[in-house]
C-alpha cells in the first residue's frame, strides 16, 4: 500500500477544523480516525479466529513498549501486525511509545539508534524520536544523515514531543510541516502550559490549509483516554481539535507494572470499565449512567454481546467505544465539510457545543475561542 | 427574553428542577445534587443557563461574594417563548 497524495478538503473558519482527502493505491479517505492500536489488533486477531467482521478503519499504529527490566525496547508482536494491517490493506505505523521522563533524557545519540534500529525491520514509515532541546538547525543535519539510509521505499516520519522545548518548537514543526507526509506527536498533560501552548501552534499551522493544499497526515499519540482533568472528555476528540488527523491513545503495557496492579487491572469489574457515551462524547461508569439514565448501560451493553462474537467483555467494551467515537469523527467531519456553504457557517461550532456535553465544555473551557480572533 | 437550549443543558436542568424548583440554591448545593459531575462542567452548565435566560443570578444574603441562583420555571419559559414568537 502506497502513501499518494494527502490534499486539503476543506477549513472551517468557525472551529479551525480541517478535513483532509487521503489517497492511497488502496483507498481514500477523509482524516480524523481513531487508529486500531495494540489492544484492538488482540481483538481482531480473536475475531478472525471466529471468523467475524473486524473494524472498518484504514489505519494501524503499534506502540513499541520499552522492557523496563531488561532496558531494550520490545519489538514481539512487531512483525505480526505488520502483517496483519497489510492483509487488512492499512496504513501501518509504528514507533517506540516514550513516557515524558524517557524523552526528558532523549539524546540524538539515542533517537538515532532507536531510528536505525526501525529503519532496518522493513518498515515504510519510520519513526525518528526529535529530542526535546533540538533546534531546527541540528535536526536539519540530523535528519539529512538519517535519509542517507533509508531506502527508496522508506520515509521518515519526525516524531515531536508536545513538551518540546517552546522557543524551539514552532520554527522546527513548521518545517516539517512544510516537508514531510507524516508527522506524529507524543501528547502529554493539557494542563501543562508547554504542552498546551505547543498544540495551540500545531493547530494554528493546520488551519492556515486552504482547499486544494497538500498537508501532512498528523498522528496524535500516546495521549489519555479518558481526559480525567476535562470532565472525562474523550481524548480523541480533545486531541483532534489540535488538528490530528489520526489518533492512538496511550497503551497500557502490564509487563512493566508491579504485580499488584496488573491484578487490580485484570480483576475489574463491569462497573469499573468506562464507557464512551456518544450522548456526552466522553467516558461514564456504570453508576453514572444508572443516576441519570436510570440504567446500567455498560451491562445492558454486555448483555447484548454472543460470546461467539469472539471478545473478553472488556474487550467488547474497548471495541464499541472505538466505533462510537469514530461514528461521531465521521458526523463531525460532515458538519465541517458543510461550512464550505454560506448558510452553514456554524454547523461544526453548533455539532460540538450543542450536541455532545462533555466536547461543548472541553471546546468552551479549554480550546482558544476563534471568532474573538 | 429566554433562548433555546442545548440538549444535555435541558437533561441537566431537568434534574435540579427536580430537586430545587423554583427556590434559591448555591453552587455547592447544584454539585451534590449533580453526582458524578465535576465543577469545570456544571460552571459551563451554569454559564448557558444564565445566558439563555434560563437561572437567575443574585448575590447571597450577608456574604455578597456569593452566587445564588434560581432557575425559572418550565412554565414561564414556555410562556415567554410564546410571547416571543407572536411579537416576532
Amino acid at each position: 500500500m502506497i502513501l499518494k497524495k494527502i490534499k486539503t478538503e476543506h477549513t472551517d473558519e468557525k472551529t479551525g477544523l480541517v478535513v483532509k482527502r487521503i489517497t492511497t493505491s488502496e483507498w481514500e479517505t477523509f482524516n480524523r480516525k481513531v487508529a486500531i492500536n495494540n489492544s484492538l489488533f488482540s481483538c481482531e486477531q480473536k475475531r478472525l479466529i471466529y471468523n467475524k467482521p473486524l473494524l472498518d478503519i484504514p489505519f494501524q499504529i503499534h506502540h513499541i513498549p520499552f522492557k523496563k527490566k531488561i532496558q531494550t525496547w520490545d519489538f514481539e508482536g512487531l512483525e505480526v501486525s505488520k502483517a496483519h494491517a497489510i492483509r487488512q490493506k492499512r496504513l501501518y505505523f509504528a514507533f517506540q511509545q516514550r513516557s515524558a521522563e524517557r524523552w526528558d533524557r532523549l539524546t540524538f545519540s539515542e533517537a538515532e539508534g532507536d531510528f536505525q534500529d526501525l529503519a532496518t525491520r522493513g518498515l515504510p514509515f519510520v519513526p525518528y524520536s526529535i529530542p526535546k532541546d533540538s533546534s531546527l538547525e541540528t535536526w536539519k543535519e540530523r535528519k539529512q544523515d538519517a535519509l542517507s539510509i533509508l531506502n527508496q521505499s522508506q520515509i521518515l516520519v519526525p516524531v515531536f514531543c508536545s513538551n518540546h522545548q517552546r522557543d524551539l518548537f514552532e520554527e522546527i514543526f513548521n518545517y516539517e510541516f512544510e516537508n514531510s507526509k507524516l508527522i506524529g506527536v507524543q501528547c502529554y498533560n493539557l494542563n501543562d502550559n508547554n504542552n498546551f501552548i505547543n498544540l495551540a501552534k500545531i493547530k494554528l499551522r493546520n488551519m492556515r490549509l486552504q482547499t486544494g493544499d497538500e498537508a501532512p497526515l498528523l498522528f496524535g499519540l500516546s495521549y489519555s483516554k479518558v481526559q480525567k482533568s476535562f470532565s472525562n472528555v474523550s481524548g480523541c476528540f480533545a486531541y483532534s481539535c489540535f488538528g490530528f488527523d489520526v489518533l492512538s491513545h496511550r497503551q497500557v503495557f502490564l509487563e512493566n507494572m508491579p504485580t499488584e496492579i496488573v491484578q487490580k487491572i485484570l480483576s475489574k469489574k463491569v462497573e469499573e470499565i468506562m464507557r464512551y457515551d456518544k450522548t456526552l462524547g466522553g467516558f461514564n461508569l456504570s453508576a453514572e449512567q444508572e443516576f441519570y439514565d436510570g440504567r446500567n448501560i455498560t451491562q445492558a451493553f454486555l448483555e447484548n454481546v454472543a460470546v461467539a462474537e469472539g471478545l473478553t467483555p472488556y474487550q467488547a467494551i474497548q471495541w464499541a467505544n472505538l466505533n462510537e467515537q469514530q461514528n461521531d469523527f465521521n458526523i463531525l467531519n460532515s458538519h465541517v465539510l458543510e461550512t464550505a456553504y454560506e448558510d452553514k457557517k456554524d454547523s461544526a461550532l453548533n455539532y460540538i457545543e450543542a450536541q455532545k456535553e462533555r466536547w461543548a465544555v472541553f471546546w468552551k473551557t479549554k480550546m482558544p475561542q476563534l471568532s474573538s480572533v | 427574553m429566554v433562548s433555546p437550549i442545548p440538549k444535555w443543558v435541558w437533561k441537566r436542568y431537568a434534574k435540579l428542577w427536580q430537586k430545587f424548583k423554583d427556590k434559591t440554591f448555591t453552587f455547592e448545593q447544584a454539585q451534590k445534587e449533580l453526582k458524578h459531575l465535576d465543577r469545570n462542567l456544571i460552571s459551563v452548565l451554569f454559564n448557558e443557563l444564565r445566558t439563555a435566560g434560563w437561572i437567575a443570578v443574585n448575590l447571597g444574603e450577608g456574604d455578597s461574594r456569593k452566587r445564588v441562583y434560581n432557575l425559572l420555571n418550565p412554565l414561564e419559559i414556555v410562556e415567554s417563548v410564546k410571547n416571543d414568537t407572536k411579537k416576532n
